[in-house]
């Protein structure tokens, strides 16, 4: 509206109409608000493991280096560094990069309940066997990426396949875990000899 | 008719505060809905993951948090601390909060634990904090399958209590709100975890307190 002296003057509005471009406003600004705050909660929870380093694989990856389980022990409070510890267990882990090549794990069965799990970094177990499996006392098998498994493939002699168990990981980095039932506290010596002697090396 | 400069100055300061104000608005709805965003995630991201959870009686189990279809939450928990989950091949993990009645355990009460266990090569059960850390130093409590004198049925018979009792007893730390952990190792039982029915694991059943 254009006022006699040529100022351009605001044409009111009924209070309907600007009640209801308030609520259109404000419509809009909790969509807004809901579609943000969706986005930075979906984020958040995608990139936590992608970029931890608190997490057992990230934690562990620089153990057992000379090709054997290293053994977790108690910290000197007592406290075991893993949350979710059972402390009837003996643990021993070894970490891997299979960007070094692929790696070959070996355990030999002894009176403990013996099981082992490949944990990628991030968290998530993709494998896991218990000396139920075991031929002859030893479980063995071989882990690597989908390039190494493809070139070994192409590689094989006749039956090579079935002679080894090969085991496809989703992530280059991560860790093994040897793991073993105490029955009694005093089976502990036995039990934590029979994690650190499984071997974990370069599976050539 | 002709609009003089002053009619569109003073549109153009309206269209620009306007702008202002929207600007300003938005930023805001923004920085509210990162912090709310960031906080959910916080919050829902605590012990345990809040979805995938399978409930038999008092107990409780998540049976993805040991395997590769982890959903993204519980993949988050574990990234946030060393946890090294019990894979479905190896063995089961059960947690407990609560008793039979679904009041929260606390070491101001003794606890009858009875019943069944799971087929399996072995179990433990342990005391835990309320961030199912198992307890460690003098207040750490554990038992298992070895340790204990079933009863005639062949069922296990325990009395969680702070202080001393006869038969097989396991240590609750004084006063404290804590949890139960029920491990057991190479359990056929894994793949069948939701068609569990509460009778085949043991009750937790509260004795008495302390006023």
């Amino acid at each position: 509206m254009i006022t006699d002296s040529g100022i351009a003057m605001p044409r009111p509005r009924s209070v309907p109409q600007r009640e209801h471009r308030h609520l259109g406003r404000l419509i809009r600004a909790v969509l807004l608000f809901c579609a943000l705050a969706g986005i930075a909660h979906i984020l958040t929870v995608l990139l936590i493991p992608r970029y931890a380093v608190l997490d057992a694989a990230s934690a562990f990856l620089n153990t057992g280096a000379d090709a054997r389980a290293e053994l977790i022990r108690p910290d000197q409070q007592g406290q075991m560094p893993i949350i979710d510890a059972d402390a009837m267990t003996a643990i021993a882990v070894c970490g891997f990069d299979l960007a070094d090549g692929p790696l070959r794990v070996s355990a030999r069965t002894g009176q403990a309940l013996l099981s082992l799990s490949l944990h990628v970094r991030g968290g998530g177990v993709f494998y896991a066997v218990t000396d139920r499996a075991a031929q002859r006392g030893l479980i063995e098998f071989v882990v690597l990426n989908r390039r190494q498994f493809e070139d070994r493939v192409a590689k094989d002699d006749d039956g090579d396949s079935q002679r080894e168990l090969r085991i496809v990981a989703p992530a280059e980095q991560g860790i093994m875990v040897a793991r073993a039932l105490l029955k009694q506290p005093s089976d502990r010596p036995m039990a934590e000899a029979l994690v650190s002697a499984v071997a974990c090396g370069a599976a050539g | 008719m002709a609009r003089s400069p002053l009619t569109l100055s003073a549109k153009a300061i309206g269209a620009q505060a306007g702008h202002t104000l929207r600007t300003r608005q938005v930023l805001l709805i923004t920085l509210g809905a990162l912090v709310a965003g960031i906080g959910s995630t916080v919050a829902l991201l605590g012990e345990r993951p809040p979805f995938g959870s399978v409930r038999i009686g008092s107990w409780q189990t998540f049976p993805r948090m040991g395997s590769a279809e982890v959903d993204p939450y519980g993949r988050a928990i574990l990234a946030r601390g060393p946890h090294l989950p019990l894979a479905a091949g190896e063995g089961i993990l059960l947690g407990a909060h609560v008793d039979d009645n679904g009041d929260a355990l606390t070491g101001r009460c003794r606890y009858a634990i009875t019943g069944s266990t799971l087929p399996s090569r072995g179990w433990t059960l342990a005391v835990v904090d309320r961030s199912d850390r198992a307890l460690t130093g003098p207040d750490a409590a554990v038992i298992g399958d070895a340790d204990l004198i079933l009863t005639e049925s062949g069922q296990i018979s325990i009395t969680a209590s702070p202080t001393i009792m006869a038969g097989n007893w396991l240590r609750l730390p004084a006063g404290e709100r804590f949890g139960l952990a029920m491990r057991f190792y190479d359990s056929p039982m894994a793949a069948s975890l939701g068609q569990l029915d509460a009778n085949v694991l043991p009750r937790i059943t509260r004795l008495g307190c302390k006023t």
